[in-house]
């Protein structure tokens, strides 16, 4: 998050007509989109305007109001232009009470006086972190509709800090989801305690070991098992070591008072903590290697970039090269080892070598051709980036010719997320944006908060190829608002990935994908551990339908910025949706193959219930050895 | 919210409007007027930005110049009324106005529409802003305009890169390189059009090229390393990966040698441009490079206080401290009543006597307070400057005030514990560091003196080793679950605890226990790296030194802390990585 973003405030053209029409005469189909359009023969002549293929409606609905959502950002602004203030805060889907559906957790800042930064208590109105249960109903159509009460303070969780984000995953294997919440300020671990319905957490930092109350301005954070144990680790990102009573003043070119950027504070080194497997973690950070960089981290992700069955690490530094650490395994001593490989792999700058303003980033298979790929969201005049993975864990930018770059030119990228608008099995982008530097269209417009812009939905259009939709998906996208964080989750369990959107003193939102009559087929899937069923963080899951075609998933909660998603896999299956099998690699080492899986629910794949995948080679007329099928509730 | 940032906006409007008031009732000439000339020509109307009176003196100067000079040119002929929208585009350019800059490059363009400069700089801003669809459009105007130039035509040709048309966009360098083999935006574009064919080989011959005219050029040598990476050369990748510093603002861009980006960077950005880059030259530490920047910086803009703190830092940092004052006396005079800058500058001052004239120091420092009550850097100077004075009680309060007002922070918690223990209020002192430590956490240099305290505080009821050892960093190695793991991570606590605080901590709780053996050679680690760090640990030295002849002859409990005591954090080597003859005394 660099103030040195340049935003030319456009007008963005009203897409939806022309795009119904296109549409509708089906001048354009996913496949007829060149990448290279002229011939060398041809004389020079201006390309042709870029006309997108899109699905002809608002895909995402605005439902916050009707379903309860009420929480407001405070960023704490005092016009004393604190460098934490346009930096934002997350959000969180996650079932916290264990019932079936996602429940949702939004991060708060505070008021920001040196006596508040700790925590303290003060004059000012700070109004905390809050958790809102879901109480999924039906909608009188057949359909269910999450209906949101704020539970925060029954709930014993009491997150008053600054915060910035939040990550979710079942530390200590007792089957409920957990919740570490980064602050600028002390971080804090909450244990899920849940039981007879109720939502209930108890603050355990004090007692979870040295360096879980990371003090220093942490961003984002992720849970994983790095070393196969069963046990996840948690690794936490942090920003630069600003703190109020260091805050210096900083000007824009001309010498207007303005925001710093990172480049104005040095950087801190991202912390790693190793869970023990009781309750507690040790910070490994040293003996992993992540010490001796320190940087400005906000984003994170944890994937098997080399598709050597360990878990690496992705991380997005503002300014600074990006981190690729790869995972070497674990030591003589036993906690992994990390070296970070970016340079080399092509994963740390932009393709002319300049360190990104790197915010948000996502891990999955963009392209289709099984590994991991990773996009990352930057400053306006600068694109966002596409590493397209060659499946060796180099990686090679392509967001030239990708359609995501030049798009993003227009704005400042900050939270971002892939779901699957069509259910098609192709992955779509969700950017959220807004500015940290003035925009002139808007100041001159008398906007009190001028860094106003739209979101942007990527539509896949295959082959690592996409399109922005604009306006046309959705009111969401059409608004102008400061936005930071995206949870995605199916916060109505109808297999279409929803977003919990956060924007940066402003108002949360959540934003239901919409069904449509030309949708594709879905199958949910939640990977579970044998033991007490928690949700197996970086498990690899295939989807293997009779048509050969092939999807691959990762089990997750992290990436994007500030934010943690649901665990669950919602998969879009296309219209030729009968599934072969699905294989599952389990974190830790162990393949099975699970069978007999049917589209339209979810179905719970539980490691050890499925069919060796050593010992059982492809065979669709295999006994099945299905899941246990979950339907919503 | 009491007033955000962008309030300062509304202000400016403001006194914008009042700047005008003035201008035209103190007789002076009347405000340009861009609208008048284009209303009257049927052209973009824009007007000042509305962030103008917050600008820089030199950078609202050469505004007022060129709005001059727009205003002057409305009778003249065409071009010059062009070159007249196009140099105050050039200025919202520079400044980051981009929508501004558009307007006044659209009126240049419109008046001359033969000239190249203006559709160039449109097409610029315009596919920086990801509106292609114009950038071609100009860029193209640009290519007509001036055929003989190649940069729009490798601007064309980034273009369509950008948009993954790889044939275009390699005849379009292609042509550039017919007329201009050595051409390096035509060289990096058909480079970098191979690389994203997945042709490595195609690209080393024409990044190669490049590499030897502009060997700094960061882009050069990233893309040619991709491009070895591709072909699997990765020894050459690695080393021109090597080449490419790590710090964006250690990298130099590709000079694609175009007299029109020339014109705009070349545009005098006034002062601000000479402070960012003595700032940077500052924080890499050259500041000598700094000094004579942040000078020319006054230089440019003689009235201005910031420029004056900013260069009187530079000049602290080379040795010249009677220049450094005058300038911070310049900037006392110069900054506005009440101001940032006027603390600044009255901090800075009070930081720079404090060695010399502490008595002056003093009393900038309290007129710093005096306009910033709240400013904790400027406490914690104040208390230093005490203790240099041999003044506990004052310092005393400037820690309590720190320590009141703010979030709790070891370095604060420590010194105030440390004076009132220097001052023999021991109790006062534990009592608080157990309350700081339960905000802090593990802060070590707290619990360290806290760990003195209950070792060697005078009141014995004070006392309590045991726990003093607990405090100890590494003292519960081997005791919680004794895996390998939790070995190493304790060895490495150990590692990196071991200075002078640790080390005459650990001989004070050896002393208590009774093993002076131990409290003699964690001692004389301690003296031996004291007498190794030169005149500024001289004090520290004695006080050590004096400890250890107290342990020598087997007297437990020294001063926890003495009031001219410095906290030294030079690193000490461990007992047990010493000679066994330097153990045992």
């Amino acid at each position: 998050m660099s103030n040195t973003d340049q935003t030319p405030s456009k007008t963005r053209p009203l897409l939806a007509p022309l795009l119904l029409l296109l549409a509708a005469c089906g001048v354009w189909t996913s496949a007829c989109a060149p990448a290279e359009r002229s011939r060398p023969d041809e004389p020079i002549e201006p390309p042709p305007k870029a006309v997108p293929v899109v699905p002809p409606a608002q895909r995402f609905l605005d439902v916050s109001a009707e379903v309860g959502l009420d929480f407001v950002h405070d960023n704490g602004m005092s016009g004393e232009r604190y460098f934490v203030e346009p930096v934002g805060s997350g959000g969180a889907m996650v079932d916290l009470d264990d019932d079936g559906d996602l429940d949702l957790v939004l991060i708060q800042g505070r008021p920001l006086s040196p006596s508040s930064e700790a925590g303290s208590e003060s004059e000012e109105v700070v109004r905390g972190s809050r958790i809102y249960r879901n109480d999924l109903e039906p909608d009188g159509h057949g359909r269910l509709r999450p209906k949101l009460i704020d539970i925060t303070e029954q709930s014993g969780f009491r997150a008053d800090g600054y915060g910035m984000g939040i990550a979710t995953g079942d530390f200590d294997n007792d089957g409920r989801i957990d919740l570490y919440v980064t602050n600028f300020g002390p971080n804090q671990l909450w244990r899920n305690v849940s039981g007879d319905g109720r939502i209930a957490l108890e603050n355990v930092t004090a007692d979870a070991g040295n360096g879980v109350d990371d003090a220093r301005w942490s961003t984002s954070a992720a849970f994983t098992d790095f070393d196969g144990d069963g046990f996840l680790d948690l690794v936490v990102i942090n920003y630069v070591d600003f703190r109020l009573e260091t805050h210096r003043p900083c000007r824009s070119a001309g010498g207007r008072p303005d925001y710093c950027g990172p480049q104005s504070y040095d950087g801190e080194p991202d912390r790693l903590l190793w869970n023990r497997g009781d309750g507690t973690f040790v910070d490994i950070t040293g003996i992993a290697g992540l010490l001796d960089e320190p940087s400005s981290g906000l984003g994170v992700t944890a994937a098997d970039f080399d598709d050597d069955g360990r878990m690496d690490l992705y991380v997005a530094n503002d300014l600074r090269r990006n981190f690729l650490w790869q995972n070497l395994g674990p030591g003589a001593d036993g906690p992994p080892r990390f070296e970070n490989v970016a340079l080399e792999r092509g994963a740390a700058v932009s393709m002319l070598g300049r360190a990104q303003a790197s915010m948000g980033v996502v891990a999955g298979d963009l392209d289709s051709d099984g590994d991991e790929d990773l996009f990352m969201t930057h400053l306006s005049a600068d694109t966002n980036t596409l590493y397209a993975n060659d499946g060796r864990g180099f990686f090679i930018d392509r967001s030239t010719g990708s359609g995501l770059g030049p798009a993003s030119l227009e704005a400042t990228g900050f939270g971002v997320a892939l779901v699957d608008i069509e259910l098609d099995g192709r992955l779509d982008v969700v950017v959220a944006n807004g500015a940290v530097k003035v925009i002139e269209s808007l100041a001159k417009a008398g906007d009190p908060y001028p860094l106003k812009q739209p979101n942007q939905l990527f539509h896949n259009r295959g082959q690592g190829n996409f399109v922005e939709l604009g306006a046309a998906a959705g009111e969401a996208f059409g608004r102008l608002e400061v936005s930071r964080g995206i949870a995605v989750g199916d916060v109505d369990n109808d297999g279409r990935l929803d977003l919990l959107l956060t924007n940066n003193h402003g108002p949360a939102r959540l934003l239901l994908a919409a069904p449509f009559d030309n949708d594709g087929a879905w199958i949910g899937l939640r990977l579970l551990t044998a033991e007490r069923g928690r949700d197996a963080l970086g498990a690899r899951v295939d989807i293997v339908l009779r048509n050969g075609t092939v999807l691959r998933r990762r089990v997750a909660t992290d990436g994007g910025y500030l934010s943690a998603g649901d665990p669950r896999l919602a998969v879009g299956l296309g219209h030729d949706p009968e599934i072969a099998e699905v294989r599952v690699r389990w974190p830790g080492g162990g393949e099975e193959i699970f069978t007999n899986l049917a589209p339209g629910s979810y179905h719970n794949l539980v490691a050890g219930q499925g069919r060796s995948a050593a010992s059982a080679p492809y065979d669709s007329t295999a006994e099945p050895t299905a899941g246990s099928t979950r339907s919503p509730e | 919210m009491d007033e955000g940032p962008f309030e300062g906006y509304r202000k400016a409007i403001w006194l914008a409007l009042l700047a005008v008031t003035l201008w035209s009732t103190t007789g002076c000439e009347s405000p340009p007027d861009a609208s008048r000339p284009a209303k009257k020509a049927g052209l973009e109307v824009i007007s000042p930005p509305e962030d103008l009176p917050q600008l820089d003196v030199a950078v609202r100067e050469q505004f007022q110049a060129l709005w001059q000079a727009l205003e002057s040119s409305r009778d003249s002929e065409v071009k010059a009324r062009a070159d007249a929208w196009g140099a105050l585009g050039r200025w919202f350019d520079v400044y980051h106005y981009a929508e501004s800059a558009v307007l006044c490059y659209r009126n240049a363009h419109r008046l001359a529409p033969d000239e190249p400069r203006w559709p160039y700089h449109l097409g610029v801003l315009a596919a920086a802003s990801g509106d292609f669809e114009d950038a071609e459009k100009y860029l193209t105007n640009a290519v007509s305009s001036a055929p003989d130039e190649p940069t729009p035509k490798v601007r064309l040709g980034d273009l369509a890169l950008e948009q993954g048309d790889l044939y275009r966009a390699e005849k379009l360098y292609a042509s550039v390189l017919e007329e201009l083999p050595q051409n390096p935006g035509g060289l990096l574009g058909i480079g970098r059009v191979a690389l994203a064919r997945g042709d490595g080989r195609g690209a080393i011959e024409p990044l190669s090229r490049l590499v030897k005219l502009q060997p700094e050029a960061t882009q050069a040598r990233y893309s040619l390393a991709l491009a070895l990476r591709a072909v699997g050369d990765t020894a050459r990748a690695d080393e021109h990966l090597a080449a490419v510093p790590a710090d964006n603002l250690d990298q130099i861009t590709l000079d694609l040698g175009s007299p029109w980006d020339l014109e705009l960077n070349r545009f005098d950005r006034g002062a601000r441009t000479l402070t960012r880059r003595g700032i940077r030259a500052f924080r890499r530490g050259e500041h000598g490079q700094a000094a004579v920047l942040l000078g020319a910086a006054v230089a440019a803009e003689p009235e201005g206080a910031e420029k004056r703190v900013n260069y009187a830092l530079a000049l602290r940092r080379t040795g010249h401290l009677r220049q450094a004052r005058e300038e911070l006396q310049a900037a006392i005079r110069l900054a506005e009543p009440g101001s940032e800058m006027l603390f600044k500058a009255h901090f800075e001052m009070g930081r720079l006597l404090s060695s010399q004239q502490t008595r002056a120091a003093i009393e900038h420092l309290n007129i710093a307070l005096e306009l910033d009550r709240r400013s904790v850097p400027a406490r914690l100077e104040l208390g230093r400057i005490y203790q240099l004075l041999d003044r506990p009680e004052d310092a005393l309060s400037q820690y309590a005030a720190v320590r009141d007002g703010e979030q709790p922070r070891p370095e604060v918690s420590f010194w105030h514990a440390a004076m009132l223990t220097a001052l023999g209020r021991y109790a006062d002192a534990i009592r608080a560091l157990e309350e700081d430590s339960n905000r802090l956490g593990d802060a070590r240099a707290p619990a360290l003196l806290l760990a003195r305290l209950l070792s060697a505080a005078p009141d014995e009821r004070l006392r309590d080793v045991q726990r003093a050892r607990r405090l100890l960093p590494g003292s519960t190695r081997g005791e919680t679950t004794g895996d390998q793991a939790d070995a190493n991570v304790s060895e490495e606590t150990v590692a990196e605890a071991t200075d002078v605080l640790f080390a005459e901590t650990a001989a004070m709780v050896a002393a208590a226990e009774g093993n002076f053996d131990r409290a003699i050679t964690w001692q004389r680690a301690a003296v031996s790296a004291l007498g190794a760090g030169g005149p500024r640990s001289r004090a520290a030295a004695h006080i050590a030194r004096r400890r250890q002849a107290l342990y020598e002859s087997r007297q437990a409990f020294p001063a926890p802390w003495v009031v001219d005591e410095r906290l030294v954090r030079l690193p000490v080597v461990p007992p047990s990585a010493q000679a066994p003859s330097e153990v045992t005394p």
